[in-house]
Order: structure tokens, then sequence, then C-alpha cells
């Protein structure tokens, strides 16, 4: 029995090893090509282009009285012709909308609301009498979570393309057309595209646009900046290539209307909205037997405020558990469906595997490993290795990360923010990965007891300190 | 029994030899891709500087002569500047692609003599033929950065290379010699669309026609003239040129894409056709309509609603009424396109019974929206 255990756990760990220098490889190509061929794009000349795409970003906000005027004022100022910006008020118990109104003169009008996809109540719609704000539109319904006030904005959007972000973040002044190209100059219909998320902790930020990046100084934060770094640069460009991506992030994908309104919008009855539309977007394309794609950008796009304190962060980390194993079920006749390609026989069990499953593996580990020392086998020597072993690969995979970082977007310019990363690098395994683990195991808990709630997140804002209840 | 025990040993023995090699190659790893990270960081700074500081002196020395260009000793400047440059500077090739880039990048800030001057200072000093053994490379990218090169500075005896260039299976490649063709052929620019045999992607288009918008008018072909090329990519983008350039004339040509095949080209014959305003289209499209995709049809609402005309205004009554929401609100938009007729249609949709209906109508009379 300990025999069978043992060689499952080693199976595990060289296969879960090998995925991950696969996915490098692969990332490190699939960087390099998109590197190259898009120096030659003149950004400039397409950005007020009548011809480009329409897009509608849509923006859920929830007491967000302090910063939502700053935040609007960022999102009008993106470079790009045809864009609309709709904010949604899911039944703020503060003065959002207030606020909204009075800066931005807004007014209700008799808009056709048609909800193809279904929500709480819209108890109104509401332009801006100021030209100057035209491509705005607020819309104020009954509280009803992210998901739902996503789809509210989906059912109001008239463009055939949809940007949906966090309402807090910064976005790139040509973010949108980064986004919109892929859409563009695919031979096959391309149904989602993802942008990289960057930690905004500690840069410098004047009126809700990034001048300088910065390593943030809190050495949470910092940790995440890690973690992104690897999963965005070397992961999901590694999925995207290979065409298995299942995870858009929350806080900015583009998404085709059409497809995402037949697929059914976003899922009310789970807390990983973000994962389970990607996926389920991607089952009503192979389900019509329609080629498709879901696309990538690895340029840093959005900057967003991550949590700088362990209790904020675990709660998030839970619910992204939480949302994994959701979709996982909800989705679960892709699991080694043939039927379903590389959706069903990679994609669906990596995740299965190798995100919802890692932590309670590595639990399992430790506990044997408890299980060993209470019934005496005190091999502290294989123990020693063992875990040398995972530190030197995890720190190996960092570096290669940081490398990837410098030698594409190279956004961190001080030697010393270098160092600062490296410093956490080393870091990493010891201190932040094993909470990681627990945050990860107690979401697997979590849901298994039936919690299905949000949690609170605070943040401090990138000026401002600002509550979020989401 | 022993040999088991032995043989147990051996595998815990192999197993911790591969570990420790592992662990090894991992921080070995590590250790040298931060070594190499800072090599890189250090190396580009390195560069950088070397190339602001040539680029200095490049940009003294360039503009210095653009000024001259009035003075009487300007032919003996030039030629000094030549002999200086040819004797200092292009011995390097690092030193060479800063100047073609410092070069190019003064040539786009200038217009009129002063181009002149500096294209002409690319040619003496052979710049071009860099270029030129560029376009020989096997990385795409150098071709594709020689190409943009050759364009921008109107080497205009490449552009066969660039027309041949045009059909090349890497995409940017092809997109940055379509769009150095633009620049370089005067008399048919569009030439290459008669030879393109790869698909031209909306990026493509997107692109082409932002680069179509600064070439002469006189020099602007009749797209319609394409129309029955057999890649449809190509069909699109005249159709969408047509429209762009306002070639009325191709009214009727644009009539008979309606039946195309791909369903792209009839999205954009249809758009084309309101934007040009063919009231003789009014017919044909009403009748495309029932077969038609939906947005095909989004797109024939919208159209019809630049055309107007009391037997329109009828047909997007109808939909306005029976539709399912998209279109009927796409309906509503496009009656109150139409002006003061369209106006009224509204005002009595609002007395229908149908809220739905109310709905749109009240949605396209708020003035605010």
């Amino acid at each position: 029995m300990i025999e069978i255990f043992n060689n499952a756990i080693l199976l595990y760990g060289i296969t879960i090893t090998l995925s991950y220098v696969l996915l490098a490889i692969i990332s490190a190509r699939a960087l390099n090509y998109y590197i190259r061929k898009n120096k030659f794009v003149s950004h400039e000349a397409l950005l007020s282009s009548p011809n480009a795409p329409s897009v509608s970003l849509i923006a859920p906000a929830y007491n967000e009285e302090k910063t939502i005027v700053e935040n609007i004022r960022s999102l009008l100022s993106i470079h790009y012709n045809n864009f609309e910006v709709i904010i949604v008020n899911d039944g703020s118990k503060d003065n959002t909308l207030q606020t909204m109104i009075e800066a931005y003169d807004l007014q209700k009008v008799n808009f056709a609301i048609h909800q193809e996809l279904p929500g709480k109540p819209i108890r109104g719609v509401y332009k801006a009498m100021n030209p100057a704000y035209k491509k705005l539109t607020v819309v104020d319904k009954v509280n009803g979570g992210k998901a739902d006030a996503l789809n509210a904005g989906i059912n109001i959007s008239s463009y055939d393309l949809i940007t949906c972000i966090d309402v807090d973040c910064i976005i790139e002044q040509d973010g949108i057309l980064r986004m919109v190209k892929p859409f563009m100059e695919e031979n096959v219909k391309v149904i989602a595209s993802g942008g990289v998320i960057r930690i905004a902790n500690s840069c410098e930020i004047e009126d809700g646009k990034l001048i300088k990046a910065h390593v943030p100084k809190s050495l949470v934060a910092r940790f995440q900046v890690i973690e992104y770094l690897r999963a965005f640069l070397m992961g999901r460009m590694g999925w995207s290539k290979l065409n298995g991506l299942l995870l858009i992030s929350g806080a900015m994908g583009m998404f085709d209307r059409r497809i995402a309104i037949a697929s059914g919008g976003y899922n009310h009855n789970t807390v990983g909205e973000d994962m389970e539309l990607v996926v389920r977007m991607r089952r009503y394309m192979a389900d019509r037997k329609i080629k498709y794609k879901v696309t990538y950008i690895p340029d840093p796009l959005c900057w967003t405020e991550a949590p700088s304190d362990y209790k904020i962060l675990s709660r998030q980390r839970n619910r992204w558990m939480r949302g994994t194993m959701e979709t996982l079920w909800i989705h679960r006749k892709l699991a080694f469906n043939p039927r379903y390609g590389l959706l069903g026989l990679i994609s669906y069990p990596y995740w299965m595997f190798y995100e919802w499953l890692a932590p309670v593996i590595e639990f399992l580990g430790v506990c044997y490993f408890v299980f060993l020392i209470v019934t005496g086998y005190d091999n502290w020597y294989l123990f020693m290795v063992l875990f040398l072993v995972v530190y030197a690969f995890a720190i190996f995979m960092s570096f290669l990360a940081l490398l990837y970082e410098e030698l594409t977007y190279h956004q961190y310019t001080s030697k010393r923010d270098t160092l600062k990363l490296m410093l956490t690098v080393l870091l990493e395994p010891i201190i932040y990965h094993p909470r990681s683990t627990w945050w990860g195991l107690k979401g697997n808990i979590d849901k298994i007891k039936g919690k299905n709630t949000w949690g609170e997140m605070t943040r401090a804002g990138f000026n401002k300190v600002e509550n979020k209840n989401v | 029994m022993e040999s088991l025990s032995s043989s147990k040993s051996d595998q815990y023995d192999t197993i911790i030899t591969f570990c420790i090699a592992f662990i090894v190659c991992c921080l070995s790893g590590a250790f040298i891709t931060g070594v190499y990270l800072f090599y890189i960081r250090f190396r580009n700074q390195y560069y950088a500087k070397r190339i602001a500081r040539l680029e200095e002196r490049y940009g003294l020395l360039l503009t210095g002569i653009i000024f001259d260009e009035e003075d009487e000793q300007f032919e003996e400047k030039r030629k000094k500047l030549i002999k200086h440059f040819k004797k200092t500077y292009l011995r390097s090739h690092f030193n060479k692609r800063v100047l073609r880039k410092e070069l190019l990048k003064l040539y786009k800030s200038f217009s009129g003599s002063s181009q002149k001057v500096l294209r002409d200072l690319y040619l003496e000093l052979r710049l071009h033929k860099e270029a030129l053994a560029d376009l020989n490379s096997t990385d795409w990218s150098v071709r594709a950065d020689a190409v943009k090169e050759l364009g921008q500075i109107q080497y205009t005896d490449a552009k066969l290379k660039m027309l041949k260039l045009s059909s090349h299976e890497n995409p940017e490649l092809r997109l940055e010699a379509q769009a150095a063709f633009l620049a370089l052929e005067k008399e048919n620019p569009f030439g290459f669309l008669e030879t393109a045999k790869a698909k031209i992607t909306e990026w493509q288009q997107l692109n082409l026609e932002e680069i179509a918008k600064r070439i002469e008018s006189d020099k602007i072909p009749l797209f319609a003239s394409w129309f029955g090329l057999r890649n449809q990519s190509v069909v699109e983008f005249c159709v969408k040129m047509t429209a762009t350039f306002n070639q009325f004339e191709s009214g009727e040509a644009l009539i008979q894409l309606l039946h195309a095949k791909d369903i792209r080209v009839a999205k954009e014959a249809v758009k084309a056709l309101g934007n040009l305003f063919v009231v003789e289209a009014q017919l044909p499209l009403i009748e495309l309509y029932p077969g038609s995709s939906q947005e095909v049809q989004n797109e024939i609402i919208m159209s019809l609603g630049k055309l107007g005309g009391t037997e329109v205004l009828q047909f997007l009554t109808d939909i306005l009424y029976t539709a399912p929401h998209e279109q009927a609100m796409k309906a509503g938009m496009a009656i109150r396109s139409t002006g003061y007729d369209g106006d009224l249609i509204l005002q009595q949709a609002l007395q229908s019974e149908d809220t739905h209906v109310v709905a749109i109508a009240e949605h396209m009379l708020d003035e605010r929206i």
C-alpha cells in the first residue's frame, strides 16, 4: 500500500515538473514570436481609426463612492475610437450612484432594456448630458453580485466585442486595440482574449495612468508579483499557444458578445464566474463543432492592486479555489472526453490534478511524512533531499519567469527592484507557498461545507484608502 | 531476501543520486539565469548609452547639413560630411545600423527638400545596400525591418522585391511588404492585390486602409475592378475601399456582390451600399433580408436606414413590430436616422399595445441617448 502511495506521489511530482518545463518552453517560443511580430505594429495610427471594431467596456461597481469618479475618468481616457464605458452600479449601499450622477451630469433615460441574460431588475439607465462623456452609460440595478452585474452590462451593451474589467483597474492607454487585434488577425473565430494582469502596489500612478512600475514594498504583494509573472508569462502564454486556455482573469477579458450571450453569460451560482464563462464558451463552440480560439496577450495591459496582507489574500485564494472546484464540477462532462479534444483530454485534467488537487496532494504528502516520523521512520536525509528538489525547482522556475520579464517587457528597470524580486524568489517557497497551499486546502474544505460567498476584499487604494465589499 | 534488500538499497541510491543531480542542475540553472539576467541588463544599458551617444552625434551632423541647405557651400559641406561619415562611422555594422535608424527618424520628421537631402545622403552612404542585403536574411523580422526601411525612404528600385514579398507566407512580413509597395509604386499602388494569394486579415485590412488614406487621390484605383478576384479577403478589402474612397460609380457592382458566397463580402457590400447612398439598392436589400444571417440582417437594416424611402420605411416598421429585440432596435435606429418621416413612425409606435415596441420607440426618441 505504502509502495503504491510512494509511486503515485513520485509520478505526480514528475508529471507536474515536466508540465511546468514544457509550458515554459512553449511560452518562451510564443513570447518571442509575439514580441517580434508586434514591434512592426504602429498602434498610434490605428487608435483613431473609425473602422476598428467597436468595444463595450463593462465594469461593475459596488460601494465605490470614494474612487468611482477617478476610475471612470481613467476608463474614459483610454485611447480608442469606437468604445463605450458601461458602469454597473450593483445596488451599492453607499453613495456610488449619486456621486456618479453629480460628477458626470447623468440623467435617467428611456433605455429599451432587453434582458437576454437573466438577472436582478435594472432600476435605471443613465446617460451623461455633457457631450464630453457621451461614451459613458451607467446602469443602476438591484444587488446581485459581480456575475449578475456583468450580465446586466452585457444586456445593455450595443457592440460586438465586450471587455469585462474591474472598475479600479488601470488599463494601458492602447490596451483595447491590443486586445482587439487577435479578434481581427486570426484565421479562426476568436471567442475570447485575455490580458496580463500586473500588480500596481507601490507603482507611480498619476491621473489614473501608470507612470512607473516599482516592485511592491510589501513582501506579501511581492510574492504575488513573482506568482503573477510565472502564471502569466510562463503558464497562460503556453496554454494560449496550445489553444487550451481555460481562464481569462476577471480583472480584464474581452469576449465575443454573441457567443457570450449564446452560451448563457456569466453564471450567478459560482464564485469563479470568470473561469466558468470561458469554459462554457469553449464548450458551446466545441458542441457545435465550430473552430475557435481563446487568445492571450502577454503585454502588461491592466494594473491592479493586490492584497497586501495575508488575511485578505487568504480570502481571495480561498475563493479562487472554490471557483475552480465549482467550474470543474459544472463541466465535469469534459473530463477525459475525447469529443472535446485538447479541452477534455489535457486542459481539464491539468486543472483538475495540478490546480484543484495540488494543495490536497501536497497536504497528504505532509501528513504522510508526519505518519512516517510517528511510526519511527526518520530518514531526515531523504526528507532534506526531497525538500531541496522541490525548493531548487521552484526557484529555478521563478528565476526563469524573471528572465522572461527582463527579455520582454522589462517593467522593473531599477536594479534594486530586480534584486528585491530575486530575494523574494528565494523566500517564496518557504514563507509563501505553504500558506498558499493551506488556503487552497481551506478552499476545498469550505466548498465541501457549502460556503458560497465572495468574502470581504479590503483594498488600500492606489492613492487613497478604500473599502470594497464584493 | 538479501538480494531483494540490496536491490532496494540500489534503487534508493539511484533515486538519491538522481535527486542530487536534479538539485544541482536547478540551482545552477537559477544561478546562471540570475547572472544572465544582469548580464542582459548591463549589456542593454551599455548599448543604450552607445546608441544615445551616436544618435546625438548623428542628429547634430544631419540636422546641421539640413539647415545648411541654403548655404552657397552646401555641396562642399555635404561631400565633406559624407567623407566624414565614411571614415569615422561606417566601419562598424553597429554604427551603420544606428545611422540608418537615426536617418529614418529624421526623414519622417522633415518634409520637402530636407527629406530629399536626407534621402540623397542615405543613398550616397550606400545604406540602402545594407537594407537590400537584409532582405535576403533568413530571419523574417530582419527582412520586415528592411522592407519597412526601404518603403519609408522611398527607395523605388525595390518595388519589385516588395511585390514578391507581398505574398510571403509570414503575415507580418507580407503586411510590411504590402505597405511598402503602397508607398513605392506610384502608378498602380494596389497592384499587389491582383497577385495576393494569402488571406488579407481584418487587421491587415485596417492597416492597409490607414496607409491608403495617405496616397494621393488621383492614384487611387477603381476598386470594383477587383471584385471578381478569387481571393475573397481581397474582394472584402476592395469593397471597404470602395466605400472609404466614395467610389459612387461602383454601386451596380456592389449590388452584384450582395449574393456573394462569402458572408463577409456580402456584409461589407451591404454596408458600402448604405454608406454610398446607392438608392437602387433598396429593393435588392429588402429581398436579401429574409434569407440572410443575423449579422447581415443587422447591416441591411442599418443601410436601409441610410437609404430611406417609403418602401424602406414600411419594411423597417414591419421589422420594428415583428422582429426579435436586436433587429427591432436596429430598425428603430434606422427609422430614426431617416428624419422627419421616421420620427412620425416612432411617435405612432408610442401608441402601440406592444410594450416592447413602445420601449424601443421611447428609447429612439430620447434625445439624451
